[in-house]
């Protein structure tokens, strides 16, 4: 059961979300950051 | 709203005194009229949808109920926010193309009562359907407004959901995520409220595909048209997109593909229609809305398409082609054509990967290169876009959207590259994506949540310095200056200004700055 949920969470599409959302968000993030220097 | 505005437009024009430039509420009062007739006549319609909305809702999970709910408070702030910006009158840097010639040339022809060419004006020579069918809404008010734009937007929203329920009738999370992605793209959220046309065009892209799943014929016809003349580069686009579509299906179908499908599900008449009616009508239509823009294009560039093809083609027989007023016509038009190069990064292989992703994030505040980012909804729907291409490729399935998105996007990508001529195939992926139950995840809903955060932030940010401000102080003071000037203008001649972003001047007028600006011709 509990490989199975690991399984659906961890599934090729959410790893292709996951590492969009955190790029995007760094991303961002630095372009945030640059406004101050 | 543009059929009415439309009507009202040459029924002003030549039948009322419209010498102070505004307009009656006759088209504000049509239009509410007709709307509450058709929402009268759609009302169980409307009460099922509802009712079946909420139902759906409750069998959601407990993680669901939640994302729903917080993407909702952000929509009704974004939503929010636009509206109350859409009451002000336009004035900030990105609403010079409405300042300009959206308001100011109806305005103009309002104040002559004459659709003759304004001889300053190279920009009257644009085809500008849109323009002056919205003008009796922007300009009966006090000041021009913004408010039509607003009704856009709710119908984009509305029209791409009836659409997804079309094929993914069971998908109550679908039509939930697909009006969170569209409200989540910065660069369609940013326009909200601000007057560009650009949402406008692009509701009437799916506004003509609903009507016609929807077998009102006519009402797709008259949709479909008002794009197709929108703008002068528009009519191009269209046929190269039309043809470029049947091309791809035919050379598919060539190499073995058989079933042809849209939004997953398999075409079975969907699409049918009487082909030669629906050309002819089309034509008809096309004299009504296209009609007098192309008349005028072609008595004083010889082109039916300014500023496309002048000095090329010629089909006025009295225009000299070498004549002071022609050669400047063709100059100016080179110009014009030139400005598409402005944006984006060039054409070459790497360019075009790179800009996979550099049109969905800023790169100086805001990004300047492709005009405004697209935002986070693009780059989760890409992946599964592109995993869907193969798979279909894989399958030997003919997926329409995708070939439409591929067609638009390589279009796009050889014209002027700014994300605004995007939103048709970045919505045509979303709907693709979404409408299939795997790629919904609870990553991929997280993930429009934080871009529906962000994009409440950038909205915020934009109209913050608005808030509390009356009308007349988020003016620009060269307006301010204009609504002074007109208590004591003689309305008798026009009025020679060294600008030509002049929607406020309710006189006649004559822009001389044809040395600096691309818009203004020089007159005697």
């Amino acid at each position: 059961m509990k490989e199975t949920n690991v399984k659906k969470i961890f599934n090729s599409v959410n790893i292709y979300y996951f590492f969009i959302i955190v790029a995007y968000v760094i991303w961002r993030l630095v372009i945030f950051l640059k406004r101050f220097n | 709203m543009l059929f009415v505005g439309y009507l009202v437009f040459w029924f002003e024009l030549y039948v009322l005194d419209t010498s102070k430039g505004s307009t009656s509420i006759a088209g504000w009062l049509i239009f509410a009229v007709l709307s509450v007739i058709s929402l009268f006549q759609c009302r169980k319609l409307l009460i099922s949808a509802v009712e079946s909305l909420f139902e759906c809702s409750r069998k959601r999970t407990r993680f669901e109920k939640l994302v729903i709910l917080l993407c909702s408070i952000a929509c009704v702030f974004i939503i929010g926010v636009t509206v109350k910006a859409s009451f002000l009158p336009p004035h900030f840097p990105q609403e010079y193309d409405t300042i300009n010639y959206h308001i100011t040339l109806p305005r103009q022809h309002l104040i002559n009562n004459s659709f003759d060419h304004l001889s300053w004006s190279a920009a009257d020579l644009y085809f500008m359907p849109i323009d002056v069918a919205l003008s009796p809404f922007w300009l009966s008010t006090e000041l021009p407004n913004k408010i039509p734009q607003i009704f856009f937007v709710f119908g984009l929203m509305l029209v791409v959901a009836s659409i997804f329920n079309v094929f993914n009738r069971d998908s109550i999370l679908g039509k939930f995520f697909i009006v969170f992605a569209i409200l989540g793209s910065h660069n369609i959220s940013i326009q909200m409220g601000v007057g560009m046309l650009d949402i406008a065009i692009c509701y009437l892209f799916f506004a003509a595909v609903d009507s016609w799943l929807r077998k009102d014929h006519f009402l797709a016809l008259v949709e479909f048209n008002f794009l197709f003349w929108s703008k002068s580069f528009m009519p191009i686009m269209m046929s190269l997109l039309i043809v470029g579509v049947f091309i791809a299906v035919f050379a598919l179908k060539s190499f073995g593909f058989k079933k042809v499908a849209i939004l997953s599900e398999d075409i079975q008449g969907k699409f049918k229609g009487n082909g030669k009616g629906f050309i002819v009508m089309f034509l008809a239509v096309s004299m009504v809305i296209g009609g007098p823009f192309i008349a005028k294009s072609i008595k004083y560039t010889g082109s039916p398409l300014f500023p496309f093809f002048v000095g090329d083609v010629n089909l006025n027989p009295n225009l000299d082609g070498r004549s002071d007023s022609m050669v400047q016509i063709q100059e100016v038009s080179k110009r014009i054509l030139n400005t598409k190069d402005q944006y984006g990064s060039g054409r070459g292989p790497a360019e075009f990967l790179k800009h996979l992703w550099l049109i969905s994030v800023p790169e100086k505040d805001v990004n300047k290169r492709c005009d405004y980012p697209i935002g986070l909804p693009y780059l989760l729907c890409f992946g599964p876009f592109v995993y869907l291409l193969f798979d279909s490729l894989k399958k030997k399935r003919i997926e329409l959207c995708s070939i439409l998105i591929f067609v638009y996007w390589v279009l796009w990508w050889m014209g002027s590259q700014q994300t605004r001529f995007l939103y048709i195939p970045i919505i045509c992926m979303y709907m693709l994506v979404i409408s299939q139950k795997k790629f919904l995840t609870g990553v991929f809903q997280i993930g429009i949540l934080i871009s529906l955060l962000l994009i409440s932030i950038s909205v915020f940010r934009a109209h913050k310095g608005d808030l509390g401000k009356s009308k007349y102080e988020v003016l620009r003071q060269k307006d301010r200056d204009l609504l002074a000037m007109a208590k004591d203008v003689d309305r008798s001649k026009s009025t020679k200004l060294s600008f030509e972003d002049a929607a406020f001047a309710n006189f006649p007028i004559v822009a001389t700055n044809h040395y600096n600006s691309v818009f203004v011709l020089k007159t005697k």
